[in-house]
């Protein structure tokens, strides 16, 4: 695959992740590519001896396409670390974790222990020790929202479906590349199956 | 009634731009409130007085869930300002803060900082929040800085209201504290 359709992946794996109201699988092969490609364009734009005006320009024309590609990494990855935080102790209790990078699940280890040391020194301290547990299954004390699993998102279709049942009672058509914006929770088993896409 | 302060606790958090000061004493009332309430509980536990029972837990763990509410929508503002802002706090805000909040600030930075780097040592999470447009960038001075070495154009002499061409991820955090500011 070249740098160019690793891209569009990122991409197309950036906006899944901006739409979808759970945390998806990470694109470790993905990210890995696009790393080790920035880390040498890096390495190489830095070795590049400016001796003429053309070389000067031609060094910031790939040092601002670089930065293009970086942007778009770490908007993914910050994506992501912004979703685990809001969904931290949902995620802990439920045992999402598999579907984070290894490097994601350490910071999620930290930044539970940090988040519930605040927690408990501000107040879980001055209430009775029967009462000092947030990690209760039924969620009835955690502090997290739950993700909204019905919101409706656009999908773009990727192969032809068929009928699909809508909650209403009505059923949907789906061929090739037709949009329909339809719950989340209805249409999860298709993104895993890469019969849709998130748009 | 009971509840009624953890309700206030929350809206508290409305009443202001970013973050109303920390109500420590309103916490901590709420917490005597929870632990009276935890004693009337074991003794409607003791007489069996169901009706009561459930009344009194569902008072108790809903002052608790507020209370975490507040203490969670300040933490994630916190966690917002250090990504939009920098690891440092401005000065105007540290004052609405509990030395729990400053301190949970400060490791939240450090761990972000962690992940950041083990990503990739090319990589700063935090440099670029927008789509970069132009390579260099135009920008004010808005206070007296004085001399700063950055890492690939070496030294800069920022002096207040003058213009300067900066690379742009070199002053990305200098324009967010605002010390900077882009006029291109």
């Amino acid at each position: 695959m070249s740098l160019a359709e690793e891209i569009l992946q990122l991409e197309a794996a950036l906006r899944r992740e901006k739409v979808c109201p759970e945390i998806l699988n990470f694109e470790s092969e993905l990210v890995n590519k696009v790393v080790t490609a920035i880390e040498s364009k890096q390495k190489l734009i830095n070795s590049i001896t400016i001796e003429t005006i053309e070389q000067q320009f031609e060094t910031q024309i790939y040092q601002l396409d670089l930065d293009r590609i970086k942007y778009l990494l770490s908007n993914y990855l910050r994506t992501r670390l912004f979703k685990i935080q809001a969904l931290a102790f949902t995620i802990v209790i439920t045992n999402k974790a598999d579907m984070l990078s290894r490097k994601e699940l350490a910071f999620l280890e930290k930044y539970y222990i940090i988040k519930t040391n605040l927690f408990k020194k501000s107040f879980l301290l001055k209430i009775p020790e029967e009462f000092r547990s947030i990690d209760h299954e039924d969620h009835s004390t955690s502090p997290d929202t739950e993700p909204e699993m019905n919101k409706h998102v656009f999908i773009r279709a990727l192969d032809t479906i068929g009928n699909c049942k809508l909650p209403n009672g009505q059923t949907a058509n789906i061929n090739k590349d037709d949009i329909y914006l339809l719950p989340y929770s209805l249409i999860k088993p298709l993104i895993e199956l890469k019969k849709i896409d998130l748009i | 009634m009971y509840t009624e302060k953890s309700k206030k606790l929350v809206r508290e958090l409305k009443t202001s731009k970013w973050l109303p000061p920390y109500n420590n004493i309103l916490i901590n009332e709420i917490s005597t409130e929870i632990t009276e309430l935890h004693g009337k509980l074991l003794q409607s536990l003791a007489s069996q007085n169901e009706a009561l029972t459930v009344l009194q837990a569902g008072c108790l763990n809903r002052s608790k869930r507020s209370v975490l509410a507040y203490l969670n929508f300040r933490a994630s503002k916190l966690e917002t300002l250090r990504v939009e802002n920098g690891p440092s706090i401005p000065p105007h805000y540290s004052h609405q803060l509990s030395g729990d909040e400053i301190d949970y600030f400060r490791k939240y930075s450090a761990l972000l900082q962690e992940y950041s780097q083990k990503v990739s040592s090319h990589l700063d999470l935090t440099t670029d929040l927008m789509p970069p447009k132009d390579l260099f960038i135009e920008v004010r001075v808005k206070e007296d800085i004085g001399d700063i070495v950055l890492p690939v154009s070496g030294q800069v002499t920022f002096k207040k209201n003058t213009s300067q061409l900066v690379r742009r991820e070199e002053v990305a955090a200098l324009i967010r504290q605002g010390v900077l500011q882009q006029t291109n």
